[in-house]
């Protein structure tokens, strides 16, 4: 059969299964606070966009999603006195503050295992984070298959955590005005509703975004040095000090008390150096004031550099900061369901972020499918395991075959009519 | 309570507002005795404003005609036609204001803030060091924005539970803009004819305006020459030559690198055909976008250093990179620097 027609088959099918979703749970589409105001758009399953359009009621926007189809919802961060105008003519009244946490952004070990990238020029492939020039050719040609699982999930949410403390130690937003939603795919999305952050144009946003990831940290204007370059001993960082200054401080004595040695010796440290560490760590355990910042000797300036520069890649979130700066952004619909995996996008209640599971708590369907399947590497969908699968038929939990159809790694069996 | 001293030395709060609604002066009074005495001191003031901010101050012996003398001057500087003026004048009251307040108590200062601007600004609850106010970050991220050191990065304060900790000299620079926003957001030029009793003086002032016609950045058409290109800019070409893609934000900081260092849009769609992604319709919608030719008819820059530091597009400074905070002013330095080099006679080579 031709490419083009699996294509449609697999189109067909996904859409089916979407149109399903959606007929059954339409009560639980959640629409953002202040609808009205909102822009919504629509990715169809053709690939085509329809944005600018608007909903007074919630019921209004389900029969739209349930006479569509849409392989993916969103509305804008941003109101306007006319969402359905032309971009220039909307009359922008505010944005809510957003952030987007994905695992694309985040370096973890897993990638090794499970994201592959080849060159289109010569072909090359290679295993992990997709290298920015092809290594055997040197040119930027290259294509990428990412996937997720359960790790890099996890390192995603680690991120969402520090940045719903840092939000609320730091700028003292509390978690009624947050809103984190899984974006149904590698990551979360967090909103901030305040008025105090909603008519804050994109250079302030800016200034927000370095703040979160901190960028342009200037060690001497938060007191981090003392003259000769070392850690400050006297009136030097605190772990109980706010802002960056007291973030580094607290990181740096986890570091020094934590790190096992593969980790010193990763962050520059050399022998001499990981034996004080050690030897410190002992004569603290036991006192009350179990800071080590300060009571370690003998490090010159080069050494502090690297440990404060790790410190601070540590604790920096690692958001998308164009989204953040973007007034105007789309971003997608909570309760609907993501056209790239078939998962459903939610929120999640910030007390019980810790112990979702989006592989297991995000996915929909029941029933089975038989699927083709071209090539994919082991994945988890709705708390099982699957694959690899290399060039075969399978009948999957319609979860699974709806993943692998959405990445476009399978296309659906047609099952003989007798 | 603020004095009358205070209103003639800030006329830009609100008692001073309100002290010169009381008087209840119309326009058409400000020509004949006693009030002529305020219109003088308005023109005054803008012509020190525009000539000689160092010699702004407040003449607070007479509050009846200094405190008035502000909202006139401003009334005036609203029919005038220059935006680049109407900034100077702007620029200069507020500054003058901000020196003033750096040696005022720190109750004057916060009772300003607080009364006139409706900050959410406060003293520490330990009043330790050299900590005066804290000061909530939304007043503080719309006020220093156009502030370039590093010291009034966000990322290198103290901010606690949504405060900032601030110095009064600080602060008081902080209201310095906020003055200066209320000004500009006043001398908007109003949607009717100037009173008759106004036109002599405005006049006047509008010829003041024309005398120095300031720096203005002299739109120049430069042939585009890639070697002086900042790296962030090269890597971004040499990325799209070799095939490769660019972000969104890339994409739009090379297009309106390129119009702007004098690139025709064709030049520019050339560039882009070899990008292996490339669309022709969408690539040209968004280069004549970019170079104003569509839409708001506004032709755009490209982002600032610091913005491209955010989103990842900075390469790295090189020496010329750290006099600059814009990639377009690094190429216009660059090139001036290569066309002296070109021009000294290159000596004779030895055989």
């Amino acid at each position: 059969m031709s490419e083009e027609n699996l294509e449609q088959r697999t189109r067909a099918l996904v859409r089916d299964k979407f149109s399903e979703y959606y007929r059954t749970n339409k009560s639980t589409i959640l629409p953002p606070p202040y609808m009205e105001r909102r822009e919504f758009g629509f990715l169809l399953t053709e690939g085509v966009m329809v944005r600018h359009k608007s909903f007074k009621q919630v019921e209004g926007l389900v029969s739209f999603i349930e006479a569509t189809v849409p392989s993916d919802v969103y509305h804008s961060a941003a109101y306007y006195l006319d969402p359905e105008a032309p971009m220039d003519s909307k009359c922008w009244t505010g944005s809510d503050l957003i952030f987007d946490i994905d695992a694309d952004h985040i370096d973890t070990e897993c990638k090794e295992r499970h994201d592959r990238w080849s060159c289109l020029e010569c072909k090359a492939t290679g295993h992990g984070k997709t290298p920015k020039t092809c290594p055997n050719c040197g040119r930027q040609k290259l294509s990428e298959d990412t996937w997720m699982c359960y790790d890099c999930l996890e390192r995603a949410k680690e991120e969402v955590l520090k940045l719903i403390d840092l939000l609320n130690s730091d700028f003292g937003v509390n978690h009624d005005h947050m809103r984190v939603n899984f974006s149904g795919h590698r990551g979360y999305h967090l909103h901030v509703d305040t008025e105090d952050v909603k008519s804050l144009g994109s250079e302030e946003r800016k200034a927000i975004a370095d703040y979160v990831t901190g960028t342009g940290l200037d060690g001497d204007l938060l007191g981090l040095y003392d003259l000769d370059g070392r850690i400050k001993i006297e009136d030097g960082p605190k772990i109980t000090d706010p802002s960056w200054r007291g973030r580094v401080a607290r990181r740096i004595d986890k570091i020094l008390f934590e790190a096992d040695v593969e980790e010193l010796r990763s962050i520059g440290l050399k022998s001499k150096m990981i034996e004080t560490v050690r030897k410190r760590r002992k004569e603290v355990e036991s006192s009350k004031d179990r800071s080590l910042l300060g009571l370690i000797e003998g490090f010159g300036e080069q050494t502090w550099k690297l440990i404060i520069q790790r410190a601070v890649s540590l604790e920096s979130v690692g958001i998308d900061t164009v989204v953040t700066t973007d007034i105007h952004r789309l971003i997608r619909l909570p309760r609907t369901l993501n056209g790239k995996t078939g998962l459903r996008a939610m929120k999640v209640q910030i007390g019980e972020l810790r112990k979702f599971n989006p592989l297991e708590q995000a996915t929909v369907f029941g029933g089975y499918e038989t699927v083709h399947i071209q090539e994919a590497p082991q994945f988890t969908v709705g708390g099982e395991q699957y694959g690899p699968f290399k060039d075969v038929d399978e009948n999957l939990p319609t979860a699974a075959a709806i993943f692998l159809l959405c990445k476009r790694k399978a296309y659906p069996v047609v099952k003989p009519i007798v | 309570m603020s004095s009358e001293r205070d209103k003639a030395r800030y006329p830009f709060t609100s008692e001073a507002a309100e002290f010169v609604k009381s008087l209840n002066i119309g326009v058409d009074d400000l020509t004949s005795e006693p009030y002529n005495l305020i219109l003088k001191r308005a023109e005054q003031r803008i012509r020190q404003a525009l000539f000689k901010p160092d010699e702004l101050s407040p003449q607070e012996q007479d509050p009846n005609i200094e405190i008035p003398s502000f909202p006139t001057a401003i009334m005036l500087m609203a029919f005038v036609d220059s935006e680049n003026t109407k900034r100077r004048y702007a620029v200069a009251e507020s500054k003058s204001f901000s020196k003033k307040l750096k040696d005022e108590e720190p109750e004057k200062v916060l009772e300003i803030a607080k009364r006139t601007f409706g900050w959410r600004i406060k003293h520490p609850d330990d009043k330790t060091g050299t900590v005066d106010f804290l000061l909530h970050f939304r007043e503080y991220l719309t006020n220093s924005r156009n502030m370039n050191e590093l010291k009034w990065k966000l990322t290198n304060r103290y901010l606690k539970s949504g405060y900032i900790q601030l110095t009064k000299d600080e602060t008081a620079r902080l209201l310095e803009e906020e003055i200066q926003k209320k000004i500009l957001e006043k001398t908007k030029h109003p949607k009717v004819e100037p009173p008759k009793a106004l036109q002599e003086i405005l006049s006047e002032i509008n010829g003041l305006a024309s005398v120095r016609s300031t720096s203005q950045d002299l739109v120049q058409t430069f042939s585009i020459e890639v070697a002086d290109m900042p790296q962030c800019i090269k890597r971004m070409l040499d990325t799209l030559s070799s095939g490769g893609r660019l972000s969104h934000i890339g994409r739009f900081t090379l297009t309106s690198f390129l119009i702007n260092a004098g690139a025709t849009e064709e030049d520019v769609m050339d560039f882009f055909k070899t990008a292996s992604d490339f669309d022709e319709g969408k690539t040209r919608y968004q280069v004549e976008h970019i170079s104003g030719g569509r839409g708001g008819k506004t032709r755009y820059t490209p982002p600032k250093c610091d913005t491209l530091r955010t989103h990842g597009l900075c390469v790295g400074p090189d020496e010329l990179c750290k006099r600059v905070k814009h990639p377009l002013s690094y190429y216009k330095r660059k090139r001036i620097l290569s066309k002296r080099s070109v021009a000294k006679p290159a000596q004779a080579p030895e055989i």
